[in-house]
C-alpha cells in the first residue's frame, strides 16, 4: 500500500467533511462569516492535496509546470479565507494590517507572471526524483531560483503581522475563553506562517530535497482550529440541552401558576401561544390567531382599554401591563391579566409583544365582594350620618314645604277678593314654583346621597360638591351657632373619585369639627374647609376646627374601628372615610394645630 | 282688625325668618288675613325696632343665624313691652319647646303650618297682648294713683289692710281716731274706690301690700 496515496486521500476526505460542514453552517446562518472562511481554508487544502499528489507522482515537467503556475492563486485563496477567518473568529484585528495584508498577496499575484512560475521558482528544465515515506516521488530537477522571493517572505510576513496581533490583542482581553482561542486558533496559524515559508525557501534553496508540500501543515493548524471550532459547536449543543431543559422547567412553573405564554408578531398580528393560553381564551388546539381574533375574545366595555394600552406601551418603554375581561366562545367570562414586553428593532420599531397571561377571575371576584361589602358599609354609614343630621333636613325641607303652604292659601284669599290682584298671584305661584323646586332639590341630594350603588370614578369639581355639603349642614350650623369658611381656588383641578362617597367623607369631618366645638363659646366655632393644590397629581382638602383637640393618647387609633372619643359614637366615620380615602388612592390623617383645634387632612388624586 | 287698643288701633304681627321665601309667604298670608305685617330677615333687626308702643306679637323661626329664636325670646321677655311670641320652626325637638314654652312662648308651632291654626294662634297672642296689656295699664294707673299718697296716708293705708279698725291704728300711730278717719276719706278719694273691700282688692291687685 501506498503510504502517500493513504495520507494524502485521508487529508482530503477530511478536509472534504470539514469543508461541507462548515459550508452548511455557513448557509445556515448566512451572518456567521467565520464559517464560510474557515470552509475556503479547507477548500484551499483539498486543492493543495490534489497538486501535491498529481505533481508528486508526474513524470511530465510540463504537468509539473501547469501546477506550479497554479499554486500562487490557490495559496492567495487560501490566505484571504484565514485572514477573513481571523477577522470574524477573533474581531481584535487592526482593518489597516488586513488591507496591508491582503494588498501583498495581490502584488505577490499581480507579480507573479514577472516571476516565472511562481516567486519561489522562475522556471524548471528536468524533474528530478527523490524518496518520500518509502515512495519514489517527483521533485524539481533542473530549476532557477525566482529572484522575487523576498517578495514571498514579505507578503508573509505582513500575513504573520496581522494574525500575531489580532491574537495578541484577543490574548490581552483576558478572559480564559478568549485566551484559548488565542492560543489554540491564533497559535497554531502563527506556527503555520512560521513554518511554510521557512520550509518554501528551504526547498526553493535546494537546500531540502523534498517537494513542496503545504497541505500536511496547514492540515494540523485546520485541525487544531477545527478542535476548537467544535468545542464550540459542543458547547452549543450542550447549552441546547440546557436550554430545553430551562423550558421544560419554565413549562412546569408556568403550567402550576396557570400561566399562558404569548408573542405577537407586530407586522403581522399573527400571536403564537402556548396551548394553556389557548385554554384561557377559549381558542381551540389548531386556530390559528392574530390580534382581530384576540381582540373579539375581549369583553366589549374592555377593548378600548386594552388597544389603547398595547398602543402606548409600543410608544413608550415597551412594558405592556393590562387587567381585562374574556368572553370565552362557551358564554363563561373570566378575568385575565396580562404582562408583557415588546422588542423593538435597532431603529426603535416595535418587533414583537412577548408575554405571559394569569387567570385572576377568583382574586377579582373577592375584591369586588370586599368592594360590595365596603360599599354597603359606607351606605349604612351615610345613613347614620343623615340620621345625624335628620332634625337639620327637616328644617332644610319643611321651609320650602311650610312656604308653598302658606303661599297657596294667601293666594285662596286673594281669589276671594274683588277686584283680584293678578300680580299678587303671579308672584305667589313664582314663589311656590321656586320653592317647590328647591325642595325637589334638597330631596335629590339626599336621595343620591342615600343610593345604594357601587363606587362610580369619575371627575368631580370640589366646590360644587363643597356646597351641596354645606347645604345639608347649613340648618345645623345656624342650630349650632357655628360657621363654615370655605376656602376654595377658582382654578382647582377636578379631583378622581365617587362624588357620593366623598361628599360623605366631608360631610363626617365636618360633623366631627361641629361636635368638636360643641363645648366651646359661640364666637369660636368656626369651622374652615380649605382645598389646594399640592402636586400636578394631587389636590389637598383640610378641615379645621378650633375646638378641644384630640386627646395626644387618641392621635394614633382614631381610625380604627369602634374607636371614638364622643358619647354615643359608634366610631365607624373615620375608619369609613379612610376606607373610602383609601380606595380613591387618596390619604387622610388628624392632627392637633398649634393653636387649639384639630385638622382633618385629605389628599385625592388629581382626575386626568 | 278694628278692635280697640291703647297705643295704636292695628296690632303688628312681626314675623321673623332668615328664610326670604319663607317669610314673604308668611307676610302675605297674615296681610291676606287682614293683620298689619312687619317683617325681619334676623332677629337683631327685629330687636332693633323703634315702634316699642304699638300692640301686636311675633311669630318667629327657631334657628337662626347669630341671635336664635330662643334668644330673641329672652332678650323680648326683659324689654319694656313684651310681645307673645309664637315658634314656628322646620324641626322642633320636644326639649326646645318645653324650653320655649316656659319662657312664656304663646304657641309652638311646625313648619308647614295650615292657615287656621296658625291664624288661631296669631288671634290667641293678640289676645293675650292686649289683655295683657290692660293689666300693665291698669297696674301702672293704680301706681299712678297710689303714688299721690302722702308718706302718713301709705303707712295708715298698710294698716288698713291688715284689717285694723281706726281706733287701733290710732293707739298704733300715736295719734286720735279722728285723725286716722280723714286719713282714710282722703286715701279712698286718692285711691279712687268706695268701700274699704274695694280698696283692700285693688290694692291687692296693683301689689301694693307692703309696698312703702
Amino acid at each position: 500500500m501506498s503510504w502517500i496515496t493513504a495520507i494524502w486521500s485521508a487529508s482530503a476526505g477530511a478536509c472534504l467533511v470539514m469543508a461541507l460542514l462548515h459550508l452548511h453552517l455557513w448557509l445556515r446562518d448566512r451572518s456567521s462569516w467565520a464559517n464560510l472562511c474557515f470552509a475556503t481554508m479547507v477548500a484551499t487544502v483539498m486543492g493543495f492535496i490534489a497538486f501535491e499528489l498529481i505533481s508528486m507522482r508526474t513524470e511530465s515537467v510540463e504537468i509539473y509546470r501547469q501546477i506550479m503556475r497554479w499554486t500562487p492563486p490557490l495559496f492567495a485563496v487560501g490566505v484571504i479565507g484565514t485572514l477573513g477567518f481571523v477577522h470574524f473568529y477573533f474581531g481584535t484585528g487592526r482593518t489597516w494590517l488586513l488591507a496591508g495584508a491582503i494588498g501583498l498577496r495581490a502584488l505577490v499575484l499581480a507579480v507573479t507572471p514577472l516571476a516565472g512560475l511562481n516567486l519561489h521558482v522562475s522556471s524548471i528544465s528536468t524533474l528530478a526524483s527523490t524518496t518520500l515515506l518509502g515512495e519514489r516521488v517527483s521533485i524539481p530537477g533542473e530549476w532557477a531560483p525566482s529572484p522575487w522571493i523576498l517578495l514571498a517572505q514579505v507578503a508573509a510576513l505582513a500575513h504573520l503581522a496581522y494574525i500575531v496581533d489580532a491574537t495578541a490583542r484577543l490574548w490581552r482581553q483576558g478572559d480564559a475563553e478568549a485566551r484559548r482561542r488565542a492560543i489554540i486558533v491564533g497559535g497554531s496559524l502563527i506556527l503555520f506562517f512560521v513554518i511554510t515559508p521557512v520550509y518554501s525557501v528551504a526547498v526553493a534553496s535546494g537546500g531540502l530535497r523534498l517537494p513542496f508540500i503545504v497541505s500536511l501543515p496547514f492540515l494540523v493548524t485546520l485541525l487544531a482550529m477545527s478542535s476548537e471550532l467544535s468545542g464550540q459547536m459542543l458547547r452549543t449543543i450542550s447549552l441546547g440541552r440546557a436550554l430545553r431543559a430551562r423550558e421544560r422547567e419554565l413549562e412546569l412553573a408556568a403550567e402550576s401558576a396557570d400561566l399562558g405564554f404569548w408573542t405577537r408578531n407586530v407586522a403581522n398580528g399573527q400571536i403564537h401561544c402556548s396551548a394553556r393560553w389557548r385554554r384561557l381564551l377559549g381558542f381551540a388546539a389548531d386556530e390559528s390567531i392574530d390580534l382581530e381574533a384576540f381582540m373579539s375574545r375581549l369583553h366589549l366595555d374592555d377593548r378600548p382599554g386594552v388597544d389603547r394600552a398595547l398602543n402606548e406601551s409600543a410608544r413608550g418603554d415597551g412594558r405592556y401591563e393590562m387587567e381585562y375581561r374574556v368572553v370565552r366562545p362557551d358564554g363563561q367570562t373570566r378575568w385575565i391579566a396580562s404582562v408583557g414586553r415588546y422588542e423593538f428593532d435597532p431603529a426603535g420599531r416595535p418587533l414583537l409583544l412577548r408575554g405571559v397571561s394569569l387567570d385572576i377571575t377568583e382574586r377579582k371576584q373577592a375584591a369586588l365582594e370586599l368592594q360590595q361589602r365596603k360599599d354597603e358599609v359606607a351606605h349604612l354609614s351615610r345613613v347614620t350620618t343623615l340620621g345625624e343630621i335628620s332634625g337639620s333636613l327637616a328644617h332644610e325641607l319643611n321651609q320650602p314645604l311650610g312656604a308653598i303652604l302658606s303661599n297657596a292659601e294667601a293666594a285662596e284669599l286673594q281669589l276671594k277678593r274683588t277686584p283680584i290682584d293678578l300680580e299678587e298671584l303671579r308672584a305667589i305661584l313664582a314663589d311656590i314654583r321656586r320653592d317647590d323646586l328647591r325642595a325637589s332639590e334638597i330631596l335629590t341630594g339626599i336621595r343620591d346621597f342615600l343610593r345604594r350603588q357601587p363606587a362610580e370614578f369619575g371627575p368631580v369639581a370640589l366646590p360644587g360638591l363643597v356646597r351641596g355639603v354645606a347645604r345639608l349642614i347649613g340648618p345645623d350650623l345656624a342650630s349650632r351657632h357655628a360657621t363654615l369658611a370655605i376656602e376654595i381656588p377658582d382654578d382647582l383641578p377636578e379631583v378622581n373619585g365617587d362624588r357620593v362617597q366623598l361628599q360623605q367623607v366631608m360631610l363626617n369631618l365636618v360633623v366631627n369639627g361641629l361636635d368638636a366645638m360643641a363645648a366651646c363659646p359661640a364666637d369660636r366655632r368656626r369651622l374652615t374647609l380649605r382645598a389646594a393644590v399640592a402636586s400636578p397629581e394631587t389636590v389637598t382638602v383640610s378641615i379645621t376646627d378650633l375646638g378641644a383637640g384630640i386627646p395626644p393618647e387618641r392621635i394614633g387609633d382614631l381610625f380604627e374601628a369602634f374607636r371614638t372619643t364622643k358619647p354615643g359614637g359608634l366610631g365607624l366615620g373615620l375608619t369609613i372615610c379612610r376606607s373610602i380615602l383609601e380606595a380613591h388612592g387618596g390619604t387622610i390623617s388628624l392632627e392637633n394645630n398649634a393653636g387649639p383645634g384639630a385638622t382633618a387632612r385629605l389628599t385625592l388624586p388629581v382626575f386626568r | 282688625m278694628t278692635q280697640e287698643h291703647d297705643a295704636s288701633p292695628q296690632p303688628v304681627v312681626h314675623l321673623l325668618d332668615d328664610d326670604a321665601s319663607m317669610l314673604r309667604a308668611l307676610s302675605r298670608l297674615l296681610t291676606a288675613a287682614g293683620y298689619t305685617v312687619r317683617a325681619y330677615a334676623s332677629a337683631s333687626e327685629f330687636l332693633a325696632r323703634t315702634d316699642h308702643e304699638t300692640r301686636g306679637c311675633v311669630i318667629t323661626d327657631l334657628r337662626m343665624p347669630e341671635v336664635d329664636g330662643l334668644q330673641m325670646q329672652s332678650s323680648l321677655a326683659r324689654a319694656a313691652n313684651p310681645l307673645p311670641v309664637i315658634f314656628l320652626t322646620g324641626h322642633g325637638d320636644v326639649p326646645t319647646s318645653v324650653h320655649a314654652m316656659r319662657a312664656g312662648a304663646e304657641d309652638f308651632l311646625t313648619k308647614p303650618v295650615q292657615r287656621p291654626a296658625l291664624l288661631a294662634a296669631v288671634e290667641r297672642a293678640l289676645a293675650r297682648d292686649a289683655a295683657d296689656a290692660a293689666v300693665r295699664r291698669r297696674h301702672a294707673d293704680l301706681r299712678s294713683r297710689w303714688l299721690t299718697l302722702t308718706p302718713r296716708e301709705r303707712e295708715v293705708l298698710q294698716h288698713i289692710l291688715t284689717g285694723q279698725l281706726n281706733k287701733q291704728i290710732a293707739a298704733d300711730l300715736g295719734t286720735t281716731e279722728r285723725t286716722i278717719k280723714a286719713h282714710r276719706g282722703s286715701i279712698m278719694a286718692k285711691m279712687r274706690v268706695r268701700s274699704p273691700a274695694e280698696l283692700g282688692r285693688v290694692a291687692h291687685e296693683a301689689g301694693l301690700l307692703g309696698a312703702s
